[in-house]
């Protein structure tokens, strides 16, 4: 998975979608989750960061990007690189804590209005803002107890469909959990943290795309800037 | 032996003593964009110089600073892991130390720079591991 910036104020939009959808209800408001759960699906599978002539392009949604970032790299101040083997709890690290967070506490608030008004998606909507949430609550290298908080919140979901009696529903979570804490368990997760001198950027993703990354940085500066003296 | 050109490096380090760029700009009679272009220029050749530096002895980069002028850095030695951090000295040019082992000069460079308020060891790998 490439590189993604979790703390863009755009990953709030599928959480505003569903509290506006919660609000409306009927079919306007069943389009508008719909929406919002895709747009879910795509920020977390789609977002990218890479370097193109000679800047650090922030994409967030492929092919068709709903944010985009760019910062020049002379205006980079600082890069640093966290692997899984680092003790730094992400979310400390991020600029805009707010956005996770608000992100998190929307999703159970209204999933659990939902469940008041007796409407089951309420708990796949607790389920994607915990899962959501996991990958930055831990340490990188708490990847075990990442894992197993996966395996639980994923059980807990799957139980409570079950006894709601949306037997589909508990194969789509137990498939989604089982992918989740596999592909955790096997590649974990870096981080870099770009710092400029207004912002400071944090990029999430596996130790291959880290790596890659900081290569292309490496390279395109060790090309020789062939800087003139003021 | 890289060294920052002369008048970059001065640039440079005033502002990374935490003067801002009008007051630079002010004190060595430039413009203010002069200034912020030799600030870009300067942490390019830095950051550069540290990726270099790391390429040569095949060391993994944990975190580079081109404002303060500082690499943190993994290498091995005598077949055990070690932290590896290398400064930017003005004059002197990039010097790198082994698990901390600093010389007098390296921390009061850092005290100069505002790295940390008193020449400590122990305060400075704390400072620059962040």
């Amino acid at each position: 998975m490439p590189l993604r910036m979790i703390d863009h104020p755009v990953m709030l939009l599928p959480f505003i979608l569903l509290a506006v959808s919660f609000v409306l209800g009927g079919d306007v408001g069943w389009a508008l989750m719909a929406l919002a759960f895709w747009l879910v699906v795509y920020i977390s599978l789609t977002g990218d960061a890479r370097i193109e002539r000679g800047r650090i392009v922030v994409r967030i949604g492929r092919p068709v990007p709903l944010a985009r970032k760019e910062v020049p790299l002379d205006e980079v101040v600082e890069v640093i690189k966290l692997p899984s083997a680092s003790g730094i709890r992400l979310i400390e690290q991020f600029q805009r804590p707010w956005v996770p967070l608000g992100s998190f506490a929307t999703g159970i608030f209204i999933g659990i209005l939902f469940l008041y008004r007796g409407e089951f998606y309420g708990v796949l909507w607790i389920y994607v803002s915990i899962l959501s949430l996991l990958n930055f609550l831990f340490r990188p290298s708490e990847k075990r107890n990442r894992v197993l908080a996966s395996l639980i919140v994923s059980l807990a979901s799957a139980l409570a469909l079950l006894y709601l009696g949306y037997l589909e529903f508990v194969l789509v979570i137990a498939l989604y959990g089982f992918f989740d804490a596999i592909f955790v368990n096997e590649n974990g997760q870096d981080a870099v943290i770009i710092r400029t001198e207004r912002e400071r950027i944090v990029l999430l993703g596996e130790s291959t795309s880290t790596e890659s990354f900081i290569e292309e940085i490496k390279s395109l500066l060790a090309g020789g800037s062939n800087v003139p003296a003021p | 032996m890289f060294l920052l050109p002369e008048a970059m490096e001065r640039v440079w380090l005033m502002r990374a003593r935490g003067m801002r760029e009008v007051e630079i700009a002010r004190e060595l009679g430039v413009s203010r964009q002069a200034v912020n272009k030799a600030l870009r220029d300067a942490r390019v050749k830095l950051f550069e110089a540290f990726f270099g530096l790391a390429e040569v002895f095949s060391w993994e980069i944990a975190r580079i600073n081109a404002e303060k002028g500082f690499m943190v850095a993994r290498g091995r030695c005598l077949g055990r892991s070690v932290r590896v951090y290398a400064f930017y000295i003005p004059g002197k040019g990039l010097r790198a130390f082994f698990e901390g082992d600093f010389p007098d000069y390296v921390l009061r460079h850092a005290v100069e720079l505002g790295i940390i308020d008193e020449p400590d060891r122990e305060k400075l790998i704390r400072a620059l591991e962040g």
